[in-house]
């Protein structure tokens, strides 16, 4: 009896040994990504500009400015100022003004993008950074895509957006100096969002 | 020697161990099968492997809002990402193909995965992107203990408020293959 049982164990060993090899199994490890990018980049590639100009501030204050207009295709337009008690404000186009363009690049192909303008408009001041030289208003930009609408990406996931602008020339009290020749710089904002 | 008796011979498991033993011989065979089959299960095993030929990637994409659940489910099959929610695919994602060889020739293939989140730089910081309902094809080896295991997985947020940072997010995934 002691051998059957011994034998049986043996069995029951084989058996069970038997068993592990019909199933074995082996596993290994490997990395999986993923790649989040919910930031669109958006790039300045032509600067809104309004060329060269011929401004006259108005010290007086009491009228209406005179204003220039760059259309987001790059066409000029100006207003004369009005009504004010002294002399009125004045912007004469000399030529060389441009629409912004900035584009869109890595985002998602094919896709609408929501174009957002219009906070964040500072006024343009001149390089020397003088308190008494009259400054331009920057008053609008507009875009297009018009803000507020969308655009849609191409197959690159890239998007032209192009601006426009509008400023005002001085009409206050507050600039003694008048217009310096040189350099008037201000910045404006455009978002784009999903 | 002991000889068996009339009842081990009737003894059907007798016969499988065959003669007759002393309890000594049988213990040793007894641990010769332990070691027989180990051994063998041992050369088996070390012929086998499962090696990555694709890793599985949910490629880039925009998680717009997480205030509520998205999901990117990628396909085994090579189709084209599915998603729900707020998750905007940016540049393709991939299946994962994983060559299993040095298997039994024909076997069939039972495969489980298991894994761990996406996180930021695989460092385990929150957000973290959850991953779950693996999927692949039934698998069978083929003539030379092969088969390609392509394999599908599902990727959510978790819809918990919280922003994603932009950054490379990485897990890992555990395939076990048995047969």
């Amino acid at each position: 009896m002691e051998n059957s049982m011994l034998n049986r164990l043996a069995v029951a060993a084989a058996v069970a040994n038997a068993l592990a090899v019909s199933f074995p199994a082996m596993a290994d490890t490997f990395n999986t990504t993923a790649n989040v990018s919910s930031t669109i980049t958006l790039t300045e590639t032509t600067p809104l500009s309004f060329g060269n100009i011929f401004a006259v501030a108005s010290t007086a204050g009491d009228g209406t400015e005179a204003t220039m207009t760059v259309s987001t295709a790059g066409a000029v337009s100006v207003t004369a100022g009005s009504g004010d008690s002294t002399s009125d404000s004045r912007i004469v186009s000399l030529g060389g003004a441009t629409a912004g363009e900035l584009t869109v690049s890595g985002a998602a192909t094919y896709t609408d993008l929501t174009v957002t303008s219009g906070a964040g408009l500072v006024n343009l001041v001149h390089s020397s950074g003088s308190p008494n030289a009259a400054i331009f208003t920057m008053d609008s930009i507009t875009t297009s895509p018009a803000t507020t609408t969308t655009g849609q990406t191409d197959g690159t996931g890239a998007l032209t957006i192009l601006v426009g602008g509008v400023i005002g020339a001085s009409d206050t009290t507050t600039y003694s100096s008048g217009y310096l020749d040189g350099t008037y710089t201000g910045s404006y904002d455009v978002s784009v969002s999903y | 020697m002991t000889s068996v008796s009339a009842t081990d011979q009737q003894d059907p498991y007798a016969n499988v161990t065959a003669c007759c033993f002393s309890s000594s011989a049988v213990t040793n065979l007894f641990s010769l099968l332990l070691i027989l089959s180990a051994a063998i299960f041992s050369c088996t095993a070390s012929a086998e492997a499962i090696t990555e030929q694709q890793p599985l990637s949910f490629g880039q994409f925009a998680i717009t809002d997480n205030t509520i659940v998205s999901t990117m489910t990628i396909p085994y099959n090579g189709l084209p990402p599915s998603v729900t929610g707020n998750i905007i695919p940016i540049t393709p994602g991939q299946a994962g193909h994983y060559l299993l060889s040095g298997f039994p020739a024909y076997v069939l293939f039972y495969i489980t995965v298991t894994s761990s989140n996406l996180t930021k730089g695989g460092t385990g910081q929150p957000e973290p992107l959850v991953l779950d309902n693996f999927t692949h094809p039934t698998l069978t080896a083929n003539a030379n203990g092969e088969a390609l295991l392509k394999l599908g997985a599902r990727l959510s947020t978790t819809g918990n408020g919280v922003s994603y940072v932009d950054a490379p997010y990485s897990g890992t995934i555990t395939i076990t293959v048995s047969w």
